[in-house]
C-alpha cells in the first residue's frame, strides 16, 4: 500500500474548464506525490477547488488529462476516483447525521456476509465495528468508540474527525480535504490538520486546500499557487506569509502598503 | 410502559380485557392497518410519505373484485391486484424522482385519482365476491392465528429484517437522514426513492386483497380515512416525518397501542367517535412529550424505555 514518499501518484496535464464566459482553470499542471502534504492556495475564485473537483472525478475537464500512477484516467464519476483509491473530504460534512460512526465509515460500501446471507444483502455488523474500532484506535481519533451514538450527537470536531477516518480508512491512493477546518474551532482544527500529516506520513498523497495560511505553512510540503485559473508559482522551500500573499493577490504586499 | 399502564387500566376497567380472545380482537383489528404501517415506516424513514397508500388499499380491492366477476381465477385477480399496487408506487416514484415534487403533495394528488378511478370500475357501487377461495384468503385461521394477523406478522417481519440486517435497510436510512451525503456516498437516491414507493404500493395492494377478501366484497371506498391512521401509528412508534429515523418495532408498538386504546374504549361501551378523540391526543401527546424531552422523535421519548430492552435485544 505505502507507496514511497515524493514518488508522483495522481498527475494533472494541461487542466482547463470553463463555466460559460468565466474561465475557472487555464491550462494548469500539477504533480500530487505520495506521502506529501500539497496545499493549494489562492483567493476566491482562483480556481482551487474546481482543480480538487477534477481530480476527484466531480468536474470533467473541457481539457487536459488526468493519471494516476502513471496511467491516464477518465474520471467520470467522484465513484470512479474512490475505486482508484482517491477519497474527498467535504467542509460540509457529508456524513448522515442520524447514523452512528460504523454505519457512516462504510456509508455505500457497506460489508456483506459471506455466502447465502450476504447474497441476499445481509450485513456483517461485526466485522464493520471490528475494522471501524481498528481504524479509530489507529488514528487516535477523538470519537466515541461506543457504536449506536448517531453522529448528530456529536461535535462539530468530532464530527469532521469521522469525515477525515473515513477518507483515511479508504484512501489509498490520495485524500483532498477542501477547507476542512472551516467549520471548527481552534483546538479542532489543530487535531484534524494533525490527523491530515499522519495520512501523509503513511504514505497517501494529500492536498489541502485553505484559506488560513498559517496552517498552509505549518503543514504543506510543498505549495501550490493558483490566480485566475492559472498555475503561479509552486513552492517547496522559503514558504512565507509575505510570499504567499503577494503571489495570491499578485502584487508585492510591501509596495501594495506604502 | 404505556401499553402495560393501558393494559392493567382496562383491566380494572373490563374484566374483558386480559382474556386471550381479547387480544386476538385487538390483532383481527389493526392486521390490515398493521401491513401498510409495515411499509409506512421505511417510507417515512426514506424522507418521504405516501398519502396514497388508503387509496391504492380500495383500488387494488375494486380490481382484484372486477376480475373475479368476470370469473377470472383468483391467482389472476391476486396478481392484477398486486400490479396495480406496483404501477401506484412507479408512478408515484416517477413524480417525486422525475418532476421532484414533494411527495406529500405528489401522493395527495395520486390518492385523489386512484379513490376516483376505484369508483369508475363499477359505476360507483361495490362487487360481491363470488369465489370463495378468494374470500378463504382473508378469513379464518391458519395455526390458530386469524390470517390477516398472519399476513400482518409476515410483512413487519420481512420490512423489518430488511430494515434492520440488509444494505438496502441502511441505505434507505442514509438517504432519509442526508440526501446529500448518501449521494456523495455512491448510493443511488432515486433507486432507493423508487424502491420505498414500489414496496408501498405493492404492500397497500396486499392490504387492498386482505380487506376485500375478509368482507366478501370490494367497495371503491376501500380504506378510506386509513392514510392518516396509519402515519398516526408510524409516529407515535417514534419514527421522524423528517427521515433518518424509526425502527418497526416502534411501529409494532405504535399499532398495538393505537388498537388497544380502541379497543378498550369499545370494551368500556364509548362510541367510535371516542377512538378518534383518543387517537388524536395520543398522536399529539406522544409527540410532543418526544420534543419537551430535548429530542425529536425516534429512538427516545415516551418508547424510550420500552425499546432500550427491544433493539439492545
Amino acid at each position: 500500500m505505502s507507496v514511497e514518499k515524493g514518488r508522483v501518484v495522481i498527475e494533472g496535464i494541461g487542466l482547463s474548464k470553463s463555466y460559460g464566459p468565466i474561465t475557472a482553470l487555464d491550462n494548469v499542471d500539477i504533480e500530487i506525490r505520495a506521502g506529501e502534504i500539497t496545499a493549494l492556495v489562492g483567493d476566491n475564485g482562483a480556481g482551487k477547488s474546481t482543480l480538487i473537483k477534477i481530480l476527484a472525478g466531480a468536474v470533467t475537464p473541457d481539457a487536459g488529462e488526468v493519471r494516476v500512477n502513471g496511467e491516464t484516467v477518465v474520471l467520470r464519476t467522484p465513484a470512479d476516483a474512490r475505486d482508484l483509491g482517491i477519497e474527498t473530504i467535504f467542509q460540509d460534512l457529508a456524513l448522515a447525521p442520524d447514523r452512528d460512526v460504523v454505519t457512516n465509515l462504510f456509508l455505500g460500501r457497506e460489508v456483506l456476509r459471506k455466502g447465502l446471507a450476504g447474497k441476499i444483502g445481509m450485513l456483517d455488523r461485526g466485522e464493520m465495528e471490528a475494522q471501524a474500532l481498528t481504524q479509530i484506535d489507529a488514528l487516535g481519533v477523538n470519537i466515541p468508540r461506543s457504536t449506536g451514538v448517531s453522529i448528530g450527537e456529536m461535535s462539530g470536531g468530532q464530527q469532521q474527525s469521522v469525515a477525515v477516518a473515513r477518507g483515511a480508512f479508504w484512501a489509498k491512493t490520495g485524500m483532498f480535504m477542501d477547507e476542512p477546518t472551516a467549520a471548527l474551532g481552534v483546538r479542532e482544527s489543530s487535531r484534524v490538520l494533525q490527523l491530515a500529516r499522519q495520512i501523509a506520513g503513511s504514505g497517501v498523497a494529500v492536498v489541502l486546500i485553505s484559506h488560513i495560511l498559517p496552517h498552509v505553512m505549518e503543514l504543506a510540503d510543498r505549495v501550490v499557487v493558483l490566480r485566475h485559473g492559472q498555475k503561479v508559482a509552486e513552492l517547496t522551500e522559503d514558504i512565507s506569509m509575505d510570499r504567499l500573499v503577494t503571489l495570491i493577490v499578485g502584487v508585492d504586499a510591501h509596495e501594495a502598503a506604502t | 410502559m404505556a401499553i402495560v399502564a393501558i393494559g392493567i387500566a382496562m383491566t380494572m376497567v373490563s374484566p374483558f380485557f386480559f382474556q386471550a380472545g381479547n387480544f386476538l380482537n385487538v390483532a383481527r383489528a389493526v392486521a390490515i392497518t398493521g401491513i401498510v404501517a409495515a411499509v409506512s415506516t421505511p417510507m417515512l424513514i426514506s424522507g418521504n410519505v405516501d398519502l396514497s397508500v388508503a387509496a391504492t388499499m380500495g383500488l387494488s380491492g375494486m380490481t382484484a373484485g372486477a376480475l373475479l366477476v368476470q370469473e377470472l381465477p383468483v391467482p389472476v385477480a391476486i396478481l392484477g391486484a398486486l400490479v396495480v399496487g406496483l404501477l401506484m408506487g412507479f408512478v408515484n416514484g416517477v413524480i417525486v424522482v422525475k418532476f421532484r415534487v414533494n411527495s406529500l403533495i405528489a401522493t395527495i394528488g395520486t390518492a385523489f385519482i386512484a379513490r376516483g378511478v376505484a369508483f369508475v370500475i363499477n359505476s360507483g357501487r361495490s362487487v360481491f365476491i363470488p369465489a370463495e377461495s378468494y374470500v378463504n384468503l382473508g378469513q379464518g385461521s391458519a395455526l390458530g392465528i386469524p390470517k390477516p394477523v398472519f399476513y400482518t406478522v409476515v410483512a413487519f417481519a420481512v420490512i423489518g429484517f430488511v430494515m434492520r440486517y440488509t444494505k438496502v435497510g441502511a441505505h434507505i436510512y442514509a438517504v432519509g437522514s442526508s440526501p446529500e451525503a448518501a449521494r456523495r456516498a455512491g448510493i443511488s437516491v432515486p433507486k432507493i426513492t423508487w424502491g420505498v414507493f414500489l414496496a408501498s404500493g405493492f404492500f397497500s395492494a396486499l392490504a387492498g386483497v386482505v380487506l376485500t377478501s375478509q368482507a366478501g366484497s370490494a367497495f371503491p371506498y376501500g380504506g378510506q380515512g386509513r392514510e392518516l391512521e396509519i402515519i398516526a401509528a408510524v409516529i407515535v412508534g417514534g419514527t421522524a416525518l423528517t427521515g433518518g429515523r424509526g425502527s418497526i418495532t416502534g411501529t409494532i408498538l405504535g399499532v398495538v397501542l393505537l388498537g388497544i386504546i380502541a379497543n378498550s374504549l369499545n370494551l368500556m361501551g364509548l362510541p367510535a367517535p371516542y377512538q378518534d378523540i383518543s387517537r388524536g391526543l395520543l398522536l399529539v401527546g406522544a409527540v410532543a412529550t418526544d420534543q419537551l424531552s430535548g429530542r425529536t422523535l425516534g429512538g427516545r421519548g415516551v418508547f424510550r424505555g420500552l425499546r432500550a430492552g427491544t433493539e439492545e435485544a
